[in-house]
């Protein structure tokens, strides 16, 4: 038995989603933030009901990457029921879809969410005239309070047990004569056997979906096929747009038709105080130094004084190095004397010594941190009001508003928010974003340390800053003008703000917590076990004294070169070693700015390229890889000579 | 009155009459947004990017997406 969650982006899917399975995926108050599905189960009685939540969709005809994601869901794994989430304010906008799973003869329950705020707003909504006028179950809920799940589940329950008797809700759409027609010819002569309705697949081909197209040519014969295509060529008389328009507003219209009758909106507004607020946040005036503000509290007070500061010399300095690490060595030593397990295990890469060490002690607060104050501007809303401003500055290399969502995250974890880069439109955009994020953008734990450690050198985080600030404007800025394709147009819906629930925020840092933590620590370990097969066989010298000349050019003492090292395994990895390095007191102020930048630049970790491979393939990841080798370098010389010539 | 959304100004009201563009992918998107004709919109903000309320959403655009919704004025 399986259920499909699908709505438009940002009407509380996920959340629906963790009530049903007691599975936390990242929810906010952000369009596009599922970007992949994610599987829970719960279970009914004896039944086994698998649940599955997809990524936001405007309509079944997809145009971003993550819409094209809930589509294949739908059309390969043929849920057994789909629930369709909307934000009850507004169902006008929404409604189109549940007709288009209606017409897809998908079974659908309509779960009208943000109850809450549809009374606020003064909307009156008759959701059981609604149900009676679509013929399916029309449930209201107010997702983030609970409220209405029970019905739901109960509802679910019945379907399960085969008490609710389903006959398919039959929404009689009266689409224009041509159209008609030509729906009726297509759905005539389609053979196959197809997930959706012939109805539904004759209109995503009158809409030339080239992927229908495709899955079309596969499963019917070559004639079939060619007098579609016939029919595509001579019998429409529109152009693309004018049939997806023509179709579009029949459903529109007919969602209308609907509404009037369960309806009404008398006087309907947004509550005073929440536009207000907003508009803080947007106009200019207001919203720029607010994000100063969010910048400077959020991220360098708590992220890097707190978290990098405070409790990472807790953690490292005496949870570690005075009790942990001294115990666990004295352990090891007694228990296993041998020379070259004591090495791997608490030596000065061990396991335990400095695998673990780096995870627990360093990253994990730091990015613990950082990933509380995320949670919260997503909850809240206001990451769209962000987008909104920084759009015009983003535009310059050649990106778009949009793009805010990796770029923040990235700040978190760039392997994360390299995965999010679907959100964004074009290829162009995503790859742009992509290098931008391998680049110069640092991850948490390389903020965190680097934040600390510059702070302690007079002008250190202000070279920092502009280096780093002016790579990723040249380097946007000449990409932008030389990678392929249109800059793409900015449009992005603003939720209203709403106070993030400190229980959603808290499991949901946990699990983004879990993911990046289970991420890293295997990394972390293998790393460790690489080095002590390095150490063993020589070959880890070798490495490191082919990095030796290169870092020494730079004006760094030769032990930065393992920093280096670790930071292609993990960029917080190489930060961790930044901040032994500096407490060894081998490193000078010069050194300490040059190597900071360097490190900031020098290549995404394994993890990133690995990403980067998966989403865009070898010959992207391997071509960013490649640039930013030698370019991070090349700027760390620059900075190098720059220093000693002030 | 037909003008482009980008022409109107803060508090201005509008229907919207046309989408001008070719982009097939685009133009559904819009609609897909709400921005079909018919729709009633009201510019909240025009700098540094407009921001449009449409039904209960508001939507930001840039002003090269704005120049291509032609509405018709309706403010009093």
């Amino acid at each position: 038995m399986k259920i499909a969650l699908v709505g438009s982006p940002n009407v509380g899917k996920s959340v629906i989603f963790h009530h049903l399975t007691g599975k936390y995926v990242t929810v906010s108050n952000y369009p596009g933030t599922t970007v992949e599905v994610t599987w829970g189960q719960f279970k009914w009685g004896e039944e086994k009901v698998e649940v599955v939540d997809t990524p936001g969709i405007y309509s079944l005809f997809p145009i971003s990457g993550e819409e094209k994601v809930t589509r294949d869901l739908l059309f390969t794994e043929e849920p057994d029921l789909i629930l369709h989430i909307v934000d009850g304010k507004n169902i006008q906008r929404m409604l189109p879809i549940t007709i288009q799973l209606l017409e897809a003869e998908f079974r659908v329950i309509l779960v009208v969410n943000m109850m809450d705020e549809v009374r606020r707003c003064g909307i009156q909504l008759d959701c059981n005239k609604l149900s009676k006028l679509i013929g399916i179950p029309v449930i209201p809920t107010v997702s983030i309070k609970k409220e209405g799940i029970l019905e739901l589940k109960r509802v679910i329950g019945e379907w399960i047990l085969g008490m609710e008797s389903w006959s398919n809700s039959k929404i009689l759409l009266n689409y224009p004569g041509e159209i008609k027609l030509n729906i009726q010819r297509i759905s005539g002569m389609l053979r196959g056997k197809y997930s959706f309705s012939n109805q539904s697949m004759a209109l995503f081909v009158l809409q030339q979906d080239g992927e229908m197209l495709k899955v079309v040519q596969k499963t019917e014969n070559q004639r079939t096929y060619d007098r579609i295509n016939t029919i595509l060529e001579k019998r429409m008389t529109g152009d693309k747009r004018s049939v997806a328009y023509a179709i579009t507003m029949t459903r529109q219209r007919k969602a209308e038709q609907i509404l009037a009758k369960c309806l009404e909106l008398h006087g309907a507004k947004n509550p005073y105080l929440q536009r207000k607020l907003s508009q803080i946040c947007t106009r200019p005036l207001s919203g720029i130094p607010i994000v100063l503000l969010v910048l400077y509290f959020g991220i360098y007070r708590f992220v890097g004084g707190f978290g990098a500061g405070v409790v990472v010399d807790f953690l490292e300095g005496v949870v570690f190095r005075q009790w942990l690490n001294p115990l666990f060595t004295t352990w090891v030593e007694r228990l296993l004397p041998w020379d070259s397990l004591q090495l791997l295990l608490v030596g000065e890469y061990g396991i335990f010594t400095l695998g673990l060490r780096y995870a627990v002690a360093i990253i994990l607060p730091i990015v613990g941190t950082f990933f509380l104050v995320f949670s919260i501007l997503e909850d809240s809303g206001y990451l769209p009001r962000l987008a909104l401003l920084v759009d015009r500055v983003l535009k310059v290399i050649g990106l778009n508003g949009r793009a805010v969502i990796p770029l923040v995250l990235g700040l978190g974890c760039d392997t994360m928010a390299t995965l999010t880069t679907r959100i964004l439109e074009t290829k162009r955009e995503k790859v742009l974003t992509t290098l931008l994020l391998a680049l110069a953008i640092p991850c948490s734990a390389q903020l965190g340390v680097i934040s600390g450690l510059l702070a302690t050198v007079p002008g250190g985080l202000i070279w920092w800053l502009i280096v780093v600030g002016t790579v990723m404007l040249s380097v946007g800025y000449l990409a932008g003008k030389f990678l392929p394709g249109e800059q793409g147009g900015f449009y992005m819906e603003v939720p209203s703000l709403r106070w993030p629930r400190p229980g959603n925020i808290l499991s949901k840092t946990r699990a983004r917590i879990e993911w990046y933590f289970l991420e890293i620590l295997p990394i972390f370990v293998y790393s460790s076990v690489l080095i002590w097969i390095g150490q063993l066989t020589g070959l880890f010298t070798r490495l490191l004294s082919l990095l030796e000349p290169v870092v020494k050019a730079l004006g760094l003492p030769a032990e930065t070169a393992v920093t280096f090292l670790f930071g292609f395994f993990r960029r917080d990895y190489g930060a961790a070693g930044l901040f032994d390095i500096y407490h060894q007191g081998i490193l000078d102020d010069g050194g300490l700015i040059v190597a900071s930048i360097t490190l900031t630049l020098f290549v995404p970790c394994l993890a990133q390229l690995a990403v980067m491979i998966k989403e865009y393939g070898i010959k992207v990841g391997l071509l960013i890889t490649g640039f930013i080798f030698p370019f991070a370098f090349g700027i760390g010389y620059l900075v190098h000579l720059l220093l000693s010539i002030l | 009155m037909k003008v482009n959304l980008s022409q109107l100004r803060v508090g201005e009201q509008g229907k919207i009459y046309a989408l001008n563009t070719d982009k097939a992918d685009f133009y559904r998107k819009l609609l897909n947004l709400g921005f079909f004709p018919g729709s009633e919109v009201k510019v909240i903000q025009t700098f540094p990017t407009y921001l449009i309320q449409l039904g209960f959403t508001q939507i930001a655009l840039d002003r090269k997406t704005c120049g291509l919704i032609e509405v018709l004025v309706t403010t009093k």
